[in-house]
């Protein structure tokens, strides 16, 4: 079970729904992936087009809804899109997400630890998507992040985890739970991540752009499922070779030992 | 949220039965995933891992290098008072010990410094025994800035004080504090310690939070090895070291490992640790954690301390002495624990320079001692 | 009839209409939807009672996918 704020998580693949196709696609291939937990974000309505009624088959699935604050260009934005998310979906929970660079789409660290702050002391529960700086990382616990999502590589660039060595560190450090988000480009990136001891996946483009979105979204399950168990079950040692230097403890016992 | 939260948490018992059940699988899984995790270290410090020292050792060895380089820092304890309040059965200073007793004045103080700073020392710490109202913050905060304006690095072992009185010592320019838990077997610990506020085993086991809370750059912990069973005090240290990084992650650690030695009534080890245990902890210790400093005292003798300086050790001392005005007269009988490397500072560095090791006089620079508060 | 600013688009509505009454001319449903006043977030427990003034700003949004 992943316990995030208040909120308990059979399932620790979180999916975006972005990208798909269509709306049948995407809540299709939600139902596939086991996810609980899907990504949102905020639009000004085209009254031309009409809304496209997401929320009531997620809803009635007893999905969490994590709006994010996509669009947003500096804390000031985000905290408005934050406030507006409130208002909109009744959730005080936030996936922070400021990212000024359109052609990478990485997020801006200062900005998003300014609007954690604010956003934290409001009482809104913090999911901050941000690159895998280890120190951040803290930084952002510190003001009362619920969790940290470091990203594996750039948003729907399915390069996987770039970041590796990073995320060990972020995994090894952090005591708010770690969702490995974006760019995670195969089931078998998530399952690694999980193997690192990840505490959840965030996958978006990988199953959305897939030519099989459902099948595709199973896949993600069974690897985050895999990943996971291995983690707990310990994976086994990996031999090296041994260094022929001088002995270091030979004293020991050539020694009057006291 | 203090460490003795989180203590009260740990079943010693089971941690006890778990290390001693540790298997050369055990072992084998540590070596490949020893670092921050401290189920690794429980079986590191395990009976099961001495057949695999040499293994351990290169492998510190080689963390040790590549994270210090050749490098070992030098620092000189003073002593500034024996006056204790305590009765610790264990310690030459204890209050029912009839010696000379003496705190040092303003003169003894200087002449003291001017000898240390002479032998090119730069780093020095602060040692007293616990006597709260004679030997309080109003010395420390009148002799540190006299100190300060001599040494770049100045770390202080005295009685757990609060947190304000911390930082008051911080902005006097107070660069780490040394606070020893002696050991985490709270009925061992009150076996120990018979009078005075050192008894109270639960505000000296929040000392460090204290300590952290105040901005300083490293805290010091240590165990009393021989007090009780080394290897779950040395685990339950690590744990504690854990505690503190986790929630004090911009502060420095290091540990010091002395070994009961005799002393002027003084006791024998309930648990002997022997040089080949003493080795298993210093390298389980750094393959647990690659960043933390060891320091080791004049308590052993020249010739382990030589064959331990390539195992994981940064910090020691040399030419020291353990009584307060011990550098203008040296006189045995007020140690506070028998020396047993009586080598000078220049023997010191030429076994190590022998040994490819570069001894550090100085690596600290008061123009940048800014406050680092932990939040 | 007043001027009012929708999406950045410019419409006649009558005076004093409320926010709820644009809505349900608009034919959107309430949930999922929110509604910025002259760049203030207007709560939806205002929206009956909120009465438009003329060259007010609204900004209608509503939850879209997204990663």
């Amino acid at each position: 079970m992943l316990t995030i704020a208040d909120h308990q998580f059979e399932s620790r693949l979180f999916t975006g729904t972005g990208k798909f196709t269509n709306s049948a696609t995407m809540l299709a291939s939600i139902e596939a992936s086991g996810s609980q937990l899907v990504t949102l974000a905020m639009k000004r309505i085209d009254f031309k087009m009409g809304l496209d009624d997401l929320l009531s088959p997620l809803q009635s699935r007893g999905v969490k809804l994590l709006p994010n604050t996509a669009g947003a260009r500096n804390a000031k934005e985000a905290i408005f899109a934050a406030e507006l998310a409130y208002q909109m979906l009744g959730t005080k929970w936030i996936k922070l997400e400021i990212h000024p660079d359109p052609k990478y789409l990485l997020p801006d660290p200062i900005e998003t630890l300014n609007a954690a702050q604010v956003l934290c002391e409001k009482g809104f529960i913090v999911l901050p998507y941000i690159h895998a700086d280890p120190v951040l990382c803290r930084r952002l616990e510190e003001v009362g992040c619920a969790a940290v999502m470091p990203l594996g590589s750039p948003i729907g660039s399915n390069q996987g985890l770039a970041t590796e060595a990073f995320l060990k560190i972020i995994i090894e450090q952090s005591s708010v739970p770690v969702i490995v988000d974006a760019g995670i480009g195969a089931p078998s990136q998530a399952c690694r991540a999980m193997e690192m001891g990840a505490d959840a996946v965030l996958v978006n483009t990988a199953i959305a752009s897939s030519a099989n979105p459902i099948l595709m979204a199973q896949c993600f399950q069974q690897a985050v499922q895999s990943g996971r168990k291995a983690y707990k079950a310990g994976l086994g040692a990996v031999s090296h070779n041994a260094n022929n230097t001088s002995p270091l403890t030979g004293f020991l016992t050539t020694r009057k030992v006291s | 949220m203090s460490f003795s939260a989180r203590f009260s948490q740990l079943n010693i018992d089971d941690l006890s039965m778990k290390l001693y059940a540790s298997t050369p699988a055990d072992v084998e899984r540590a070596l490949q995933y020893p670092s921050g995790n401290l189920s690794s270290l429980m079986a590191l410090l395990s009976p099961a891992a001495e057949a695999y020292i040499e293994q351990m050792a290169q492998a510190a060895a080689q963390i040790t290098r590549q994270r210090f380089g050749a490098n070992l820092g030098l620092y000189l304890p003073l002593y500034l008072s024996n006056l204790c309040a305590n009765e610790c059965d264990y310690c030459g200073f204890s209050m029912s010990n009839k010696i000379k007793r003496k705190t040092l004045n303003d003169d003894e103080l200087l002449a003291e410094v001017d000898i240390i700073k002479s032998r090119g020392f730069d780093s020095i710490l602060l040692v007293s025994g616990e006597h709260e109202t004679k030997v309080g913050i109003e010395y420390f905060a009148h002799v540190l800035p006299q100190i300060k304006q001599h040494f770049s690095y100045v770390a202080m072992e005295v009685q757990p004080l609060k947190t304000d009185e911390y930082q008051r010592l911080v902005a006097l320019g107070l660069d780490a504090v040394m606070v020893y838990q002696e050991t985490y077997q709270p009925q061992t610990y009150t076996k120990h310690h018979t009078r005075g506020k050192k008894q109270d085993f639960i505000q000296r086991l929040d000392t460090p939070d204290r300590v952290a809370k105040a901005g300083v750059d490293k805290i010091g912990l240590g165990v009393l090895l021989g007090l009780d069973d080394w290897r779950l005090d040395a685990l339950l240290m690590g744990y504690h070291l854990d505690y503190l990084e986790r929630h004090y992650w911009r502060t420095r650690y290091s540990i010091s490992l002395p070994r009961l030695r005799p002393c002027t009534g003084g006791i024998e080890p309930k648990v002997l640790l022997t040089d080949t245990g003493l080795v298993q902890m210093i390298c389980a210790f750094r393959l647990f954690n690659q960043q933390l400093d060891i320091s080791l005292s004049t308590r052993e003798t020249p010739e382990l301390r030589d064959n331990l300086l390539p195992l994981g050790v940064t910090q020691l001392s040399a030419g020291s002495s353990t009584q307060p005005g011990g550098y203008q007269q040296p006189d045995s009988q007020l140690d506070q624990f028998e020396i047993s490397d009586e080598r000078t500072v220049a023997e010191v560095i030429a076994a190590m320079k022998t040994r490819g090791f570069n001894p550090v006089f100085k690596d600290w620079e008061k123009a940048w001692g800014l406050n680092n508060a932990n939040g | 009839m007043i001027e009012i600013h929708i999406n950045g688009e410019s419409q006649q509505l009558a005076a004093n209409i409320t926010l709820a009454e644009i809505l349900a001319l608009k034919h959107i449903t309430p949930q999922s939807v929110a509604v910025v006043v002259n760049h203030t977030i207007i709560p939806r427990s205002q929206w009956s009672q909120h009465q438009c003034q003329a060259d007010d700003q609204l900004e209608f949004f509503s939850a879209v996918s997204g990663g």
